[in-house]
C-alpha cells in the first residue's frame, strides 16, 4: 500500500527493554499489536504506553492500511478506531468477518451512539472501549482481551436504536460485554438514571445466565431493550425451567418484611457468595416488574418524563 | 491544598480550568483540563509535551480541511475532519474544544451547514483560548522557523 505508514514491530526495543520489566510485561514481549486510527496523537500515546507494557507495536493510519497490515503479519490484537478516511472501522471488521480473518478486535471510538456499538457487536468485536484512556486502563484491556478465552459469537437480532435485541451465550465474559453495551445505549439519560438501570440490567441478565442458563456456553439468553418517549423497557428470557419466589429463600425478596436478611444466614449455610439483594433492588427502581407464568422469562419498565429526548421511532424519521 | 490550588490556578490563567486538580473535568466550559491530559499519559509530562507539540503542528492543516469541507458543503468531509481534530482535543485535554468540534461533526453528519457556519467561528475561538491556556501551563514548544520541506533532521 502506497500511503502505508505502518511501522515495524518494536520488537527489539520491546525486547531490549525484558531484562527491567515485571514478569507480565516479559510475558507479553511477543504480542504483536495494531493500532489503527487515524489521529496521530492518539497513535503516538497509545504507542508509547504499550511499548512500555513491553509489546511489539504497529500503527496503520487507516482502514485500507489496516488491511494491509493484518494481510502482512499476523497480530494477536487490533485496537480498531470508527470514523476515518478512506475506510472505517466497522468496515474493516465486517471486512475480517467476511473473509474470516481470525483476530481479536477492540473497538476505540468517541462516538458511544448505538449504531456504531451494535455494528461492533455484530461484526464481534470483543471490546469496546471510550478514548482516550488512562494507561493502566488500557494496559488491562488489552491484556485481558488478549489472554481471555476466544469469545463466544453475539447474535444481533435487531439493531434499532428503539428495539435493541440479542442472543448472548450464558457467560460471565459474554455477560460484561451485553452490560457495556447496554450501559452506552441511554446516553441521553441523567447519569443517577443510567446507573440504576444498568445496576437492575446485570442482575436481572446475571439472574438469567447463571441461575437460568447454568453459565452454560451452549445455552442462551434472548435479550430485547426497548426505547419509547416515556419508557424504557428490557425482557430477558432465560433457558431455565423458571423458580418460584417463595422459594429464594437465599434471597432477600423471599423473606418476610419483618426479617429481610434472613437470607443472609441461609447463603452462609449453603456456601452462596454473600448478596442476595439483586431483586430486591430491581423492584425498587422498576416501575413494572413482570415475569411470566413459569418465570423464566422478566419484563423491566422504566417509565421516563415526557420531555425526555427519545432515539427516533420507526416510522417519525427519514 | 488542593482547594487553594485549583484557587490560584484559576486566578493566575486566563483561560477557565478544571475546578479540582486530580479530578478530570467533563464541564464542555473548560479550556484545557490538565488533570485529565497528564491522567492520559500516565501523569507523564514529557509525552504530554510531545502530543501537544504534534496537536499543534497538526491544528492548522485540521482547521484547514475542515474549513474546506464547510465552503464545499461537503457533510461526509466535515464530520470526518471534525472527528479527528477531536479525538485530538479528547486526547489533550480540552472538553471546551472538543465540545465545540463534535458539534461541527453533528452538523456534517447532519448536512446541517448553517449551524455549521456558526460553530466554526467558535471552535477557531476555542482553540485560541486554548493556546493562551497551554502557554499559561508551559506545555508549549516553541517551534523552530524553517523553511517549508526541509527535511527535519
Amino acid at each position: 500500500v502506497k500511503n502505508s505508514r505502518s511501522k515495524a514491530p518494536t520488537g527489539a526495543k520491546a525486547s531490549k527493554a525484558k531484562g527491567s520489566k515485571a514478569p507480565a510485561a516479559r510475558r507479553s514481549a511477543a504480542r504483536r499489536i495494531l493500532i489503527v486510527d487515524d489521529d496521530r496523537i492518539t497513535r503516538h500515546v497509545l504507542s508509547k504506553v504499550l511499548e512500555s507494557g513491553g509489546y511489539a507495536v504497529s500503527t496503520a493510519v487507516d482502514g485500507v492500511d489496516a488491511l494491509e497490515a493484518l494481510r502482512a503479519k499476523r497480530f494477536d490484537l487490533v485496537l480498531l478506531d470508527v470514523w476515518m478516511p478512506r475506510m472505517s472501522g466497522l468496515d474493516v471488521l465486517a471486512e475480517l468477518r467476511a473473509s474470516k480473518t481470525r483476530v481479536r478486535v477492540v473497538v476505540m471510538t468517541t462516538d458511544d451512539t448505538p449504531a456504531t456499538m451494535l455494528r461492533a457487536v455484530r461484526d464481534q468485536a470483543i471490546k469496546y472501549v471510550s478514548k482516550p484512556m488512562e494507561p493502566g486502563t488500557l494496559l488491562d484491556t488489552v491484556r485481558e482481551a488478549i489472554e481471555a478465552p476466544a469469545p463466544l459469537p453475539i447474535e444481533v437480532v435487531s439493531a434499532r436504536p428503539d428495539w435493541v435485541e440479542l442472543v448472548v451465550p450464558c457467560t460471565h465474559e459474554a455477560a460484561d460485554r451485553i452490560q457495556a453495551v447496554v450501559a452506552r445505549l441511554e446516553t441521553t439519560l441523567p447519569q443517577d438514571t443510567r446507573d440504576s438501570l444498568a445496576v437492575a440490567f446485570r442482575e436481572l441478565l446475571m439472574n438469567a445466565i447463571e441461575w437460568g442458563g447454568r453459565l452454560d456456553p451452549n445455552h442462551k439468553v434472548r435479550i430485547a431493550c426497548l426505547r419509547s418517549r416515556r419508557m424504557i423497557m428490557y425482557r430477558i428470557a432465560d433457558p431455565g425451567p423458571g423458580f418460584d419466589i417463595d422459594t429464594l429463600s437465599h434471597a432477600a425478596i423471599g423473606q418476610p418484611p419483618g426479617d429481610p436478611i434472613a437470607h443472609m444466614q441461609v447463603r452462609e449455610e449453603k456456601g452462596i457468595r454473600p448478596g442476595g439483594f439483586g431483586l430486591l433492588m430491581v423492584r425498587q427502581t422498576a416501575d413494572e416488574l413482570l415475569y411470566n407464568e413459569k418465570r423464566n422469562e422478566v419484563v423491566f419498565v422504566k417509565y421516563l418524563e415526557e420531555t425526555r429526548e427519545a432515539p427516533p421511532v420507526h416510522g417519525e424519521h427519514v | 491544598v488542593d482547594d487553594l490550588l485549583a484557587t490560584v490556578e484559576q486566578l493566575a490563567g486566563s483561560a477557565p480550568v478544571a475546578p479540582r486538580p486530580g479530578v478530570a473535568s467533563d464541564d464542555a466550559t473548560v479550556i484545557f483540563d490538565e488533570q485529565a491530559a497528564l491522567g492520559h499519559t500516565g501523569g507523564d509530562r514529557t509525552l504530554l509535551r510531545q502530543m501537544i507539540a504534534m496537536f499543534c503542528a497538526d491544528r492548522r492543516a485540521s482547521t484547514r480541511r475542515i474549513k474546506t469541507a464547510l465552503d464545499a458543503r461537503d457533510g461526509e468531509a466535515l464530520r470526518l475532519a471534525a472527528h479527528s481534530l477531536k479525538g485530538a482535543l479528547a486526547a489533550i485535554g480540552s472538553p471546551a474544544g472538543r465540545q465545540a468540534a463534535a458539534e461541527l461533526e453533528f452538523a456534517g453528519r447532519d448536512g446541517q451547514f448553517e449551524a455549521a457556519d456558526r460553530l466554526y467561528p467558535v471552535l477557531v475561538d476555542r482553540l485560541g483560548q486554548l493556546d493562551e491556556a497551554l502557554a499559561t501551563a508551559r506545555l508549549l514548544t516553541r517551534q523552530r522557523s524553517k523553511k517549508r520541506g526541509r527535511k527535519r533532521t
